[in-house]
């Protein structure tokens, strides 16, 4: 056939799905008869290029396909996010799935924390190996019961200011950790350790020079949500680091774009905590009207609300695969 | 010759190659550029506007501001905007999954969250080393940097169709092509040695060389003499 019969002959369709391409260009509206329109024009494209018919054709057919491509196939990336049933089941589902990266993040956390926290009793000048003195002057004073600054309530504004402060900064930790992942998991383990140090020094430190009671009062009540968010983020970016040493059955590139799928599915629900957490800090732990022994209770209950929804929610549950 | 090139075919599930153009580090770095600066611009806008509006909890409110521009705003873009954020629309470039569909949400949070790494060196190594000039973010979301048109692909000149006088074969029928699609990129010197090379064992020398392979290609590519 000589193009220009060819070209008369497939003009209709061409024009219909160019309609349809136009006008859904914006909105992503769907047409029953796309996917034929779509499917004979790829037919004619292979055709065209068998016949060797011109290169204006061809690249004119090419611009078409594409188009059609991204319309077609294009609303896969745009799933809709089921919210209820992620935080119902499939989020605690997921850090059950990947307990043991869970379990390994906690450790690289919790273990330098819980050694400063204790050693830091007996020995205390070893705060002053790990802070800059600065540092734990700054502490000591935003902890010193004597100062005052705990009885009187802070003004509204205070409260916005330190709740913008405590989202963008620890929201972002989180995202960092997950990120430093890339590098075979060097990363997040870096910042696991890191945070586990910083913390339990100063924990330490202002347990031992006698500040427990404004202290502990101020972190109990965000503590679970916000730490526990933290180690997750680590464990986030370890999986998508340890995917690309140990690739299994994948190839490597295959293995860290599945782990990372996973990765970013669990740092969503991470996130939220520490959004929580943020609201938790900036309006309730630091009020002043509060009593500490039901800061103490409610901070507890926490914990313990979160142990269970982590090991209960969604049993059964399985998530889908990336 | 196919090494060299940095077109990348997506395979379609009804058997179709597309080609695409991967974009390098330059075009992408000029475009992350732009962002900057048009981020830099609206941050200080509205650092203004909020100040104005908020008072007293205008700082609180502004921390929160800069914590989704700093994380979602190329997310945003490229969702949203089909794949381009104002620097990237800017340079004609654009991100696409790696089968060549739009970019979802998970695919773009990944790459930008892992930019926070690849700005430090790594990103600079993974795009040079990589045949489809990824950065690590681009790997572990799976998601290519294209241009938005081909490039290369240009319309043909004007000349009189002349068929060549011996029938050629498909790839040298497609190298006249292209040599008539991209001999205005090329220097004059390098036109009619390329030129001279094609038409061979016809004698036709310097500038007439050149517009005898661009009629051929006229003729090839099914110009119909008037």
């Amino acid at each position: 056939m000589k193009q220009n019969n060819f070209e008369k002959s497939q003009q209709k369709s061409w024009k219909a799905i160019r309609k349809i391409l136009d006008r859904t260009s914006k909105k992503q509206v769907y047409n029953e008869e796309f996917p034929e329109l779509y499917r004979k024009l790829c037919r004619d494209l292979a055709v065209a290029r068998a016949r060797h018919y011109s290169a204006t054709l061809i690249n004119k057919l090419e611009d078409l396909v594409q188009r059609g491509h991204e319309h077609l196939y294009g609303r896969k990336g745009r799933q809709r996010f089921r919210i209820i049933n992620y935080f119902a089941r499939e989020f605690p589902a997921l850090i059950r799935k990947e307990w043991k990266l869970v379990m390994l993040s906690h450790l690289f956390f919790y273990g330098p924390l819980l050694l400063l926290l204790v050693l830091i009793q007996f020995y205390p000048h070893i705060t002053y190996m790990i802070l800059p003195e600065r540092t734990i002057s700054q502490m000591e004073m935003m902890y010193d019961p004597a100062s005052g600054h705990f009885e009187e309530q802070r003004d509204a504004s205070q409260d916005i200011m330190m709740l913008g402060h405590y989202i963008r900064n620890n929201v972002g930790i989180d995202f960092q950790c997950f990120a430093g992942g890339i590098l075979a998991g060097v990363g997040s383990i870096f910042f696991m350790v890191f945070n586990g140090i910083m913390i339990g020094s100063v924990a330490g430190h202002l347990t031992q020079v006698g500040y427990s009671e404004t202290f502990w009062s101020f972190v109990c009540g965000h503590s679970a949500l916000e730490l526990t968010a933290a180690v997750f983020a680590g464990a986030c970016g370890m999986k998508m680091g340890f995917a690309l040493i140990n690739p299994g059955q994948y190839t490597r590139f295959e293995s860290l774009k599945r782990a990372s799928a996973v990765g970013m599915k669990i740092l969503y629900g991470t996130a939220f905590m520490t959004f929580c957490a943020a609201f938790v800090e900036a309006f309730w732990s630091s009020s002043a009207t509060i009593p500490n022994s039901t800061k103490y209770i409610f901070g507890i209950s926490f914990w313990v609300v979160l142990l269970a929804y982590f090991l209960f929610a969604g049993r059964g549950y399985e998530p889908e695969q990336p | 010759m196919k090494q060299a090139d940095t077109a990348y075919d997506v395979e379609t599930p009804e058997g179709v190659v597309l080609k695409m153009r991967v974009a390098g580090l330059p075009v992408r770095f000029y475009a992350y550029f732009i962002d900057v600066l048009f981020r830099w611009g609206v941050n200080i806008l509205v650092s203004i506007i909020i100040s104005i509006i908020a008072g007293d909890a205008a700082m609180g409110l502004l921390l929160i501001y800069f914590f989704f521009m700093e994380w979602f705003y190329p997310v945003y873009f490229e969702v949203y905007r089909k794949g381009q954020t104002p620097g990237k629309k800017q340079m004609k470039i654009k991100v696409l999954n790696g089968d060549g569909t739009p970019i979802g949400w998970q695919s773009s949070l990944i790459r930008n969250f892992l930019i926070i790494v690849d700005i430090y060196f790594f990103g600079f190594m993974s795009c040079l080393i990589d045949r489809r000039f990824r950065r690590l973010g681009d790997l572990a979301g799976d998601t290519i940097v294209v241009y938005e048109k081909d490039i290369l692909k240009s319309k043909l000149p004007e000349a009189k169709p002349e068929h060549p006088p011996l029938s050629l074969t498909v790839d040298e029928q497609k190298a006249v092509i292209a040599f008539a699609e991209r001999y205005k990129m090329l220097s004059d010197s390098r036109k009619v040695e390329l030129a001279e090379i094609l038409i061979g064992i016809h004698e036709q020398k310097k500038s007439k060389a050149v517009k005898q392979v661009i009629r051929y290609a006229a003729a090839l590519s099914g110009k119909v003499g008037k």
